[in-house]
């Protein structure tokens, strides 16, 4: 039987294989700059930098997104039926203790983003949606109204960013969105709903 | 002067079509602003555009007020307020903020953020829009964040070029978890790890601007505002 590591053709085929190619030194050398500038270990005078915590953190910032994925999905529901009359506003999950009035971004890297807003609110006549992003002027934003007549809707530009606004249902009624945590404005006291528009 | 005609407007519609409000915040629930209040309305408007402030705000406060029923010496205190609070930002930013950097200042002035958080803003990124900055800094606050290490956080990350979307996505993302039963330090502290993991160290603000605004923030989601 032939050694297949004295076969000539195998030899010459290991040959070819150890010898390296040409190596480009400025691409070497670019390749090292980058990887230098994304690695993961901060230096060590970096007072944000904790490297023993890496590993764990990106677990729970893996475990965190999957979460905010759910959590968005769960979040665009439609907001139950609450009676015949105008719905009353109910009380959201989670209060919001401070209100940010519109910390909307003003650059041209932040754009109005088209935002909509569903109530479902049976009875009304006229809805509109009123807010720090039309400055509560109830004729900016009319809604309309379902085929069912229930589910009131309309689409706006808004900048992303934290606002707080309500309904002004039948030119009346100040009311607060079910679906959304509320803030409080820190001048009136009055209770908004407060949306966060761009967090996808 | 349109200020003027704004407020002059508000207080007409108001009194043409506002009934009962839902949630009267006092028992003197005004459908609109009486003369002598909205004359003084009108000063402070007046008073703030003199001085070169933006007074859309103003103007709104006072269109809230009049929708949500609060009390008429409520609503000009409130307009009063934000007056005082546009100009405190305007001097904490100096020395030549934009409207939408004073509008944000006056933002995170009305949360309770000190005018010092916005002078240190403004000192690590001076020349440069920080109404982002400022917004994200308010955001945190609401989220539950200290001022001063919300302030500090937000500081470092301008310094080691964060984005203006990176920064964004960090307060959503805090949020998001405050929401889901998160604490509001320990979401910072896991999402800060995220960012600062892509921040190159020395990185100026100008260079990562340059950079584009398409770096991801961190681990947890592909998508930016």
């Amino acid at each position: 039987m032939n050694d297949p590591e004295r076969d000539p053709v195998v030899i010459r085929a290991i040959d070819e294989l150890r010898r390296l190619p040409r190596v480009d030194a400025a691409r070497v050398q670019r390749i090292v700059a980058a990887a230098a500038a994304l690695r993961v270990t901060p230096p060590g005078d970096d007072p944000l930098a904790h490297p023993r915590l890496w590993p764990r953190l990106w677990r729970v910032a893996g475990v965190a997104a999957a979460a905010a994925i759910v959590g968005f999905v769960i979040h665009g529901f439609v907001p139950p039926r609450t009676g015949n009359g105008v719905a009353a506003p109910i009380a959201a999950a989670r209060p919001v203790k401070t209100l940010a009035v519109n910390t909307a971004l003003h650059e041209s890297s932040a754009l109005p983003i088209p935002h909509q807003f569903v109530l479902n609110v049976r009875g009304a006549k006229r809805v509109s949606v009123v807010g720090d992003f039309n400055e509560w002027n109830r004729a900016s934003a009319p809604m309309e109204r379902s085929a069912d007549g229930t589910l009131w809707s309309t689409t706006i530009s808004v900048l992303p960013g934290r606002h707080m606004y309500g309904y002004i249902v039948d030119d009346s009624l100040f009311m607060l969105d079910p679906s959304e945590p509320k803030g409080r404005d820190p001048d009136l006291g009055a209770e908004g709903s407060v949306v966060i528009v761009g967090r996808p | 002067m349109s200020a003027r005609i704004a407020i002059a407007g508000v207080a007409l519609v108001a009194a043409a079509s506002v009934g009962a409000a839902q949630q009267p915040s006092s028992a003197a629930s005004p459908a609109a602003l009486d003369s002598a209040s909205a004359a003084q309305v009108a000063r402070i408007v007046d008073d703030a555009q003199s001085k070169g402030l933006p007074v859309e705000r103003i103007v709104a406060k006072v269109k809230l007020g009049l929708l949500i029923h609060t009390s008429t010496p409520r609503i000009v205190s409130a307009a009063r307020a934000v007056a005082e609070r546009l100009e405190l930002a305007r001097a904490a930013l100096a020395p030549s903020p934009s409207a939408a950097d004073i509008e944000a200042g006056e933002d995170a002035l009305s949360v309770g953020i000190h005018a010092d958080a916005l002078e240190k803003l403004r000192a690590v990124n001076p020349g440069q829009s920080i109404a982002v900055p400022l917004g994200v800094l308010e955001q945190l606050v609401a989220s539950g964040v200290s001022t001063k290490r919300a302030t500090d956080m937000v500081t470092q990350l301008i310094r080691r070029g964060a984005t203006n979307v990176q920064l964004v996505a960090l307060g959503n993302d805090v949020d998001s978890d405050v929401g889901r039963g998160a604490r509001a330090d320990a979401s910072l502290d896991a999402r800060m790890n995220g960012l600062t993991a892509i921040l190159a160290p020395g990185a100026s603000a100008t260079s990562a601007a340059e950079a584009g605004s398409s770096l991801p923030t961190g681990p947890k989601r592909p998508k930016t505002p």
